[in-house]
């Protein structure tokens, strides 16, 4: 049955005649998850959501439309070289409860983080957008409610637990370069730098690449506006 | 070590029988052995415990298109005192106001104006993109009515008061 109805979003995007019963299971599982969280009445009380809006607010990046197409699920609903026909009906119900799951947790954990300012949602929308880009690159697993980006075969994967601190990873980035200013050139190097080391996962959060990338802007920023730090570094080394 | 990432727990609690048995039987030993991987099997079980009785329906159609509730809008100002040397004496057939009723966001709201020789209610959409009021449909009562490009509708089959639930469907 959520074989068919994906299948079918898949295949006809938003001219889906499953579009609104397929919304409305992710809006469930987003609504259940939401109102297991701990945090459901501070963040009713701060963004003046009822549950039910929260629930749509916290997925509705999930259904945005490329020509009418829903490119988030298609790239999902892949595994591997299997394509969606191939999966099985309980692996499908598992993959969509994870996504929904996961994009809720995440979405309560940015309100959460209320220190949220310009530049950090600017560098989300362009990190968000540079891995839609590079999806082909760029692969991405679900693990306890986040969503984590990496580069490297699978295989190579170190424990995902071990989540590289993002002191440290501001840290490597400076190591390398403090003149980057394209977002999709700190991302990359980024990725460079954790398939490079073994000591932590080669996979990221995304929540932890945003806050990263928004720490070493910040930084550049400040080191500007203080204008008393120099960075010794040896250009053509890179 | 294999990394169990959230499809195949939630695969796991959902239908263990049609889990490979590796994994399977790899889940089962990491239960016993790991405090966290335990806690993140509960989370699971107790999210699809609370799914199951969940009853819950969503209004989709506000989430998809720009559905927009209205609600009466009660403190309006209104100068019911005016000069008698100003008063106009007022035609039998002209509209008068009744009431006005606004988003929650205070963007959009249309005023009510009903004519008493007529019975017909005449009812002005006004919002932040005017573009958008051109055939705007409002709902009233779970009625659609189409305004027109400047966002008028006029009805005669129904009355409106303070109490009718209002919404409007802005064009995209």
């Amino acid at each position: 049955m959520l074989k068919e109805i994906i299948i079918s979003i898949l295949e006809n995007g938003n001219k889906s005649p499953c579009l609104d019963e397929f919304i409305r299971i992710c809006l469930k599982i987003s609504y259940v998850c939401f109102i297991k969280s701990r945090y459901k009445d501070f963040i009713c009380s701060e963004t003046g959501l009822s549950c039910k809006d929260f629930a749509w607010d916290a997925i509705a990046d999930l259904f945005k439309e490329t020509n009418g197409k829903y490119l988030y699920f298609e790239k999902h609903f892949t595994k591997g070289n299997k394509k969606i026909y191939e999966l099985s009906e309980e692996y499908i119900d598992a993959k969509l409860n994870a996504i929904v799951i996961s994009r809720t947790t995440q979405r309560i954990r940015e309100i959460r983080e209320s220190d949220c300012n310009e530049i950090y949602l600017k560098i989300k929308d362009a990190v968000r957008l540079h891995i839609s880009r590079k999806s082909g690159l760029i692969s991405s697993l679900i693990y306890n409610k986040n969503e984590y980006y990496y580069t490297c075969n699978i295989k190579k994967l170190n424990c995902i637990e071990d989540e590289i601190p993002v002191e440290i990873l501001v840290e490597e980035i400076f190591k390398v370069t403090n003149k980057i200013t394209k977002i999709s050139a700190i991302t990359e190097l980024v990725f460079q730098i954790l398939n490079q080391q073994n000591i932590y996962s080669k996979a990221i959060s995304e929540i932890n690449l945003i806050n990263s990338i928004t720490e070493y802007f910040n930084r550049r920023l400040k080191d500007y506006k203080s204008n008393n730090v120099h960075y010794i570094y040896n250009e053509e080394a890179l | 070590m294999k990394l169990i990432t959230d499809e195949i727990l939630h695969f796991y609690v959902k239908n263990p029988g049609s889990l490979e048995p590796e994994i399977k039987n790899y889940i089962d030993k990491l239960i016993i052995s790991d405090e966290n991987f335990r806690q993140r099997v509960k989370e699971t079980e107790e999210f699809y415990s609370e799914f199951e009785n969940t009853e819950i329906d969503f209004d989709v159609e506000s989430y998809l298109t720009n559905k927009i509730e209205l609600f009466p809008m009660n403190n309006i100002c209104q100068n019911k005192h005016k000069i008698a040397a100003s008063v106009k004496t007022i035609p039998v057939d002209e509209y008068k106001y009744i009431n006005t009723f606004i988003s929650a966001d205070n963007l959009v709201l249309i005023r009510v104006h009903k004519n008493e020789k007529t019975n017909e209610y005449k009812i002005n959409l006004v919002c932040e993109d005017m573009d958008k009021v051109d055939s705007a449909v409002m709902i009233i009562d779970d009625e659609r009515y189409t305004a027109d490009k400047n966002g008028v509708v006029v009805i005669k089959d129904k009355d409106i008061d303070k109490f009718t639930r209002i919404s409007v469907l802005l064009r995209k």
